[in-house]
């Protein structure tokens, strides 16, 4: 099984999920906002789509073997 | 509005009756009413795991979350369930991979049989009873308080909650498995409607974004950054937060069945993202309606913004359609997890088919019982509740992760787990001390558990590799 491209997206989502937590959601910070739309939503917001983006591309990436089935 | 209503719920439990009629097989094995003959494909597998997954908790707490703690509200449970469904992909794979090899009844007997050991399935068992039924009460409980408040002196709240839970037990005793996942499609795709039809109402009388966000910024600007005006969304609670949500799908056997008894692998891939986007699509608009509470009914309680962001301040047939997709989401949620106990005590028995089937039926018309006597004496703060409960389960993730990683799980992992939930019992009880350092218990146990379970699988790891070569 081929498992290089999987384990770099696994990797890139769990470097996302520590700059996310410990350098983009800061305490009190509001700005940029985008349009009227604080800085923490709109981040957060992207944040999740990407991640979700990255659950699409791992469903397809991921090595499909002959399927178990309990 | 009644007129409304009554048609509503007329065509909502007219659906139920006919998903209970076609899931319903007179000669049927334990296995075909427990798993749904193993065989779901990805449409119908990602609506029973939505509506398993969103529920009362999330159609009436994070409305009042965002209205009170503000947007980091979406950080805790939208960013949160993005990294949870990204999860799903590698762990769906694991789990099928290893219940192809030993067989799978539930969680608690897939433990015992891959440890060895049948105190690995009670705790898997226990965990699930200790945790779940709070968790379950919380539904019947939010639909309780928010029904009451809706029409009051109609019935007493404990006549609705008596009413939904004599609702799910007729329809799952008739159906098993696949009427509860049937039922879930219908309640999540209601869900889903209702939900944005009331958000986006509530945005157009919040005055549209930018000016309910100008509102918003005059009276309590604390709601636009972290850790909002309560400080409750500080960095360490949201971490934990994020790792008990991704932990579901690990430690609340609900989750963990779906995942097995899918057709095939891609199935539960396909499902994984279509909960992502399921996820959005549903937190987005509570949003919206917690923007339209800020606004509007910053100073009132709970029970008082939610019936009248949900009910008064709407249309008749949108009210009535929102207590209908509220009664829906929380059923779906209460279902799943009353039938989940009831597998895992199945998981557990041995004997012929007919009478571990009687004995689960019976134990399901228990466990109903006793979240009905525990929703009336539980407190009103539904989404914290709900995190004590993911928080409480994910303790035994450890051992289920060492289940599916490895052929001979280290025992030592079982005493990691049952040392952490003792700890987390007694911590709640506060018997011990909750937390240290200045963190919150959860976060402050992940910072233990975590090292310390990645420590115990390297070292079985690497001595198992050391005993083969040797």
């Amino acid at each position: 099984m081929k498992l290089k491209p999987w384990h770099f997206l696994a990797s890139a989502v769990f470097l996302l999920s520590i700059v996310s937590f410990w350098f983009i959601f800061q305490e009190d910070k509001t700005n940029p906002s985008l349009g009227s739309v604080p800085f923490i939503f709109w981040s957060s917001f992207a944040i999740t789509v990407l991640v979700v983006l990255a659950t699409f591309l791992g469903s397809i990436i991921f090595p499909q073997e002959k399927s178990p089935k309990s | 509005m009644i007129g409304w209503l009554i048609f509503f719920f007329a065509l909502f439990l007219a659906s139920l009756g006919y998903a209970s009629y076609k899931s319903y097989s007179k000669n049927r094995s334990s296995d075909e009413f427990m798993l749904a003959g193993s065989n779901i494909g990805a449409i119908l597998g990602f609506l029973t795991f939505s509506a398993a997954l969103f529920s009362a908790f999330t159609f009436m707490g994070m409305p009042d979350f965002f209205r009170t703690h503000g947007v980091g509200a979406w950080i805790f449970l939208g960013l949160s369930d993005a990294l949870m469904v990204f999860f799903l992909i590698w762990f769906g794979y694991k789990l099928r991979k290893r219940a192809s090899e030993v067989g799978y009844k539930g969680v608690a007997g897939f433990i015992q049989i891959c440890f060895q050991n049948k105190w690995a399935g009670y705790l898997i068992f226990a965990s699930s009873f200790l945790f779940l039924i709070p968790y379950v009460a919380i539904q019947i409980r939010g639909i309780s308080i928010f029904l009451d408040a809706a029409f009051p002196n109609l019935i007493p709240g404990w006549g609705w909650a008596s009413l939904l839970v004599v609702l799910m037990l007729v329809y799952s005793e008739i159906g098993g498995l696949k009427a509860i996942m049937y039922s879930d499609a219908i309640q999540g795709l209601i869900m889903l409607v209702v939900i944005w039809i009331i958000g986006y109402t509530c945005l157009q009388m919040a005055g549209g974004l930018e000016a309910g966000i100008a509102k918003i910024t005059e009276n309590n600007a604390g709601l636009l950054s972290l850790p909002g005006p309560k400080g409750l969304f500080s960095s360490p609670f949201l971490i934990a937060s994020a790792l008990a949500i991704v932990m579901i799908p690990v430690s609340q056997p609900q989750f963990t069945t779906r995942l097995v008894i899918m057709k095939d692998l891609k199935s539960v891939h396909k499902m994984a993202y279509a909960v992502g986007i399921f996820a959005i699509l549903v937190i987005l608009p509570t949003a919206f309606i917690g923007l339209y509470g800020a606004v509007s009914y910053s100073e009132s309680s709970t029970a008082e913004f939610l019936s009248a962001a949900l009910l008064y301040d709407q249309a008749s047939p949108i009210a009535a359609l929102a207590v209908v997709g509220l009664f829906a989401a929380c059923l779906s949620t209460t279902n799943a997890q009353i039938f989940a106990l009831g597998t895992e005590l199945r998981s557990l028995l041995t004997g012929s088919d007919k009478k571990i089937m009687r004995i689960t039926q019976i134990a399901i018309f228990v466990f109903s019982i006793i979240v009905l006597v525990f929703s009336t004496y539980m407190s009103d703060e539904l989404v914290l509740l709900a995190r004590v409960s993911f928080t409480g389960t994910s303790m035994i993730a450890p051992v289920v992760l060492g289940a599916v990683i490895f052929k001979n799980p280290p025992k030592s992992l079982l005493v990691l787990s049952t040392v952490a939930l003792l700890y987390f019992i007694l911590s709640l009880a506060e018997l011990v001390p909750a937390g240290f350092a200045g963190l919150p218990t959860d976060a402050a146990m992940y910072l233990i558990l975590i090292p310390a379970t990645v420590l115990l699988m390297l070292v079985h790891h690497f001595s198992s590799k050391t005993t083969h070569e040797a």
